[in-house]
């Protein structure tokens, strides 16, 4: 009995890996964030492949690879969240002030579990709201997070008058600079716990394979019986959660929260879903694909870094795995495409 | 002389032949009618002659010429235009822009001159001797004149050769009668003229030459006199007879479905009728006729506004499709492309899409096994043609691509499944499948409702037909004994005129 279900267990293990192979896209992300790696290790012999290094990438990359996964969301749906950036500086604004005036009362811990709700709170709110001018008012969503990314930058500006919002919980800032068992990074263990749950909820829950349907087709979704409205209003939620969580761990970094931290962020993450594989026209697009696609551009950054390349060189290193990415996916698509369409004729000219 | 000359024209699609070694000529002045049923092969050879397709094989010969690959540039300027079943004519847009901009665009101008737009908008109308308001936009026009645009704009460019896809589609029979007048006055005047239809009364009264397509084939040809009714259908259906009506099986019970006096403001109004287990009926009328509107409020698509609904004894309100599925009623939309699939997406995600409650595990996830067990299942029963099922649906023909959208309506084991022109754009194969499998359906005591205009489709198929016109059900009436000539010939009878036209009809054509 017992056996017999640790067979089943293994039997699905093992189509999931052959899924994943099959999935040439992941396959070739695999590769370059592989090459990226190597490439950046062998030219900063000594330096790279140091516990150091491994450290420093994984406080950095999570709160982005956050916020990447915010905007794939919405790209899933054929849209895009400018908002992403707005929403996590909001959320931890908002989140300062609370346990600024709760900790005198409840304590550092008490108070950073509320920041933390606060914030988590302040981002499910923006991401209705995004989701509610999409769906009901019928706003293109470049246009809606646009002026949505206004507000929310807006009304923490305000709220803060300009600066930085000091004085959190030295409890709070554990999140960003604690590490586990003295090596794991604190945001890294965040992340993945993250990323399972987004994995989970996005490819094998019935409302993931929804948004994924109806970011080809809204229309047939709507005559397939999914409430289109409400899902796009709830995927909006998940993401605003999202950029709510890489805003928590960002100002838990800095041990402050601003209206305009990670000022490139927004961008940033643009590119990222992009170069995961996320179909910008809606419907495709891994959640792996998008942590392989943070991973790379971690790795060539810091190697980078490590070898004080112009930040201007970087900018345009950037831009051009971006471009080739794309232009490796049109190819490679092109070629599936074809391959597909020669398998069916094959089958076409069997049973005749 | 002759003006176009195809010789052994083939063209394959994704495994399946549209068209296979066809013949076909179109003499100057002459007025030729190529009949064929749906999926035959009738719009593929248009868009040879357009140059849209290049055909894998074969010879085209214009004006003495011939082309290997002809552009529609080249067939545009040897004076081929197609009007298509939509006009291709921009909404937004006045009637003068409409018919003169492509030839000011012809004429290689960058700024528009507007005083010869109208002046030539003008000498198009003229051309055919209608009046219209040149400032009226296109989109407020009736589908007649939207066509007769359609029709300068094609003159305009110095049409010789105009080809007409289905063009009395949407027209009343008055409005087919004009349609006549003009394509005689044309032809009158040099120009040749492709009739393009299925539709038998039509093409006795247009036609001089005929070319029967089927299965992708030319099946004969030659002068209209030499047919007669008869051989018309043998050579269209490839079958002698016309095929036995659809019996029902004795109605019994409360109904699946019953409409009372229901309707939606200024879309369609006072219908009523019931749907039985096992029968299956037709909701037919031209395009505009509301037909289409009943069905998506039979689906929860649009809200009533009056009247009552009920599944078997119990009234429901349907607010939207999920209501309407839980109801048991499926619809099967009329474009499967826009409205009917996910085309990115595989066929087992196209086909649980509205059952993905099936296929959960117990951890209420979408199972991988589950998914493909439901979906292969009804590969099998509908016979799709595919290596497996996690194949995109748009690399599959037409046929499977529907057959793929009644699998995802079937999986929701529906009561009552309403198929919005469910053979449209079908190879004639799937066409026979999916006709003889929705038999099989009542059969098996579901109610079906067909929406369609395609005749014999409904008077093989079905045991009843409604016919609507002007968003009003104006005839109930048994299939049995209702032969093609007389629901034709309803379907495109004036409404309010019915008596008249009864008594007086559109001169009845020699066999």
């Amino acid at each position: 009995m017992q056996g017999n279900s640790i067979k089943n267990a293994l039997s699905k293990l093992d189509f999931d890996f052959r899924t994943l192979l099959a999935d040439t896209n992941l396959v070739r992300l695999a590769f370059i964030m592989t090459a990226s790696f190597v490439l950046m290790a062998a030219l900063n012999p000594g330096v790279y492949l140091t516990v150091r290094n491994f450290q420093s990438m994984a406080f950095q990359f999570p709160e982005i690879g956050l916020m990447a996964i915010a905007v794939m969301i919405a790209m899933l749906m054929g849209g895009i969240n400018l908002s992403v950036l707005g929403i996590a500086n909001l959320s931890s604004i908002v989140a300062a002030f609370v346990m600024i005036a709760a900790e005198p009362q409840i304590g550092g811990w008490g108070a950073t579990f509320l920041g933390i709700a606060t914030a988590l709170v302040v981002g499910l709110v923006c991401g209705a709201l995004n989701g509610a001018l999409i769906a009901f008012v019928g706003i293109p969503a470049i246009l809606a997070t646009l002026g949505t990314m206004e507000i929310f930058t807006g009304i923490a500006v305000y709220i803060t008058g300009g600066p930085a919002v000091f004085g959190l919980p030295s409890e709070f800032a554990l999140i960003g600079s604690a590490t586990v068992l003295g090596v794991i990074p604190m945001p890294l263990i965040i992340f993945v716990i993250i990323v399972a749950v987004y994995i989970v909820v996005l490819q094998y829950k019935k409302f993931g394979l929804e948004v994924y349907l109806m970011g080809t087709n809204r229309k047939a979704a709507q005559f397939t019986g999914i409430l289109t409205e409400f899902t796009i209003v709830k995927a909006h939620m998940l993401s605003g959660l999202l950029a709510a969580f890489g805003g928590i761990i960002m100002s838990s970094r800095f041990v402050s929260a601003k209206s305009d931290y990670g000022s490139s962020y927004t961008i940033l993450a643009i590119l990222v879903a992009v170069l995961g594989g996320v179909n910008p026209f809606g419907g495709f697009g891994k959640v792996m694909g998008v942590v392989m696609a943070i991973l790379t551009i971690q790795f060539l950054s810091s190697g980078f870094n490590m070898l004080r390349a112009d930040a201007y060189l970087r900018t345009g290193a950037w831009g051009a795995l971006l471009v080739a990415m794309l232009l490796i996916n049109y190819f490679g698509n092109k070629r599936a495409e074809k391959k597909q369409i020669e398998a069916m004729n094959n089958t076409k000219i069997t049973e005749a | 002389m002759a003006l176009i000359k195809l010789t052994g024209i083939t063209k394959s699609f994704a495994g399946v032949r549209a068209l296979q070694n066809v013949d076909m000529t179109i003499n100057e002045g002459e007025i030729r009618c190529l009949a064929g049923e749906n999926g035959g092969g009738k719009s593929t050879l248009i868009k040879v002659i357009s140059g849209f397709y290049t055909p894998d094989e074969g010879r085209i010969e214009i004006n003495g010429k011939e082309y290997k690959r002809l552009t529609p540039q080249q067939a545009i300027s040897e004076g081929i235009q197609i009007i298509y079943q939509d006009f291709s004519v921009f909404p937004n847009l006045t009637v003068a822009e409409n018919i003169a901009l492509s030839l000011e665009r012809l004429q290689g101008r960058h700024l528009v001159n507007w005083k010869s737009i109208y002046k030539n908008a003008q000498r198009g109308l003229d051309m055919i001797g209608v009046h219209m308001d040149l400032d009226a936009p296109v989109g407020s026009l009736s589908v007649a004149n939207k066509q007769l645009v359609a029709i300068c704009r094609a003159l305009l460019q110095e049409a010789k050769l105009l080809v007409m896809d289905e063009p009395t589609t949407a027209l009343t029979r008055k409005e087919v009668d004009s349609l006549f007048a003009v394509t005689r006055d044309l032809q009158a005047k040099g120009l040749s003229i492709l009739f393009v239809s299925h539709k038998l009364e039509e093409v006795f009264e247009i036609a001089e030459e005929l070319t029967i397509l089927r299965n992708g084939r030319k099946v004969t040809e030659g002068p209209m006199k030499e047919f007669d009714r008869a051989k018309f259908i043998y050579h269209m259906t490839g079958r002698e007879i016309e095929p036995a009506h659809f019996k029902a099986p004795e109605i019994s019970g409360e109904p699946l479905l019953r409409v009372d006096n229901i309707g939606i403001t200024d879309l369609f109004e006072n219908i009523s009728f019931s749907l039985y287990a096992g029968e299956i009926i037709a909701i037919t009328g031209l395009l505009g006729s509301g037909r289409s509107e009943l069905a998506r409020a039979l689906f929860g698509l649009e809200k009533l506004t009056s009247g009552r609904m009920f599944i078997g004894e119990k009234q429901v309100r349907l607010h939207n499709v999920k209501d309407a599925i839980n109801n048991g009623i499926a619809y099967v939309p009329e474009d499967r492309l826009t409205e009917g699939l996910f085309l990115p997406h595989t066929i087992n995600n196209n086909v649980i899409s509205a059952t993905i409650g099936k296929t959960l595990s117990k951890w209420r996830l979408v199972s991988a096994k589950k998914t493909n067990e439901l979906s292969g299942s009804w590969i099998d029963e509908l016979k799709i043609v595919t290596p497996s099922g996690g194949v995109p649906v748009q690399t599959l023909s037409g046929g499977n691509q529907q057959r793929v959208v009644i699998a995802k309506w079937l999986s929701t084991n529906p009561k009552v499944l309403i198929l919005n022109g469910p053979t449209v754009g079908v190879d004639i194969g799937s066409k026979t499948d999916i006709h003889s499998y929705t038999k099989r359906l009542a059969k098996d005591g579901i109610g079906v409702i067909i929406i369609s205009d395609d005749i014999p489709e409904v008077l093989e198929n079905c045991n009843r037909v409604l016919l609507m016109k002007k968003g009003r059900i104006i005839e109930d009436m048994p299939c049995a004994g209702l032969t093609a000539e007389v629901l034709s010939r309803k379907l495109s009878e004036e409404v309010g005129a019915g008596g008249q036209g009864a008594d007086s009809p559109p001169k009845e054509e020699t066999a």
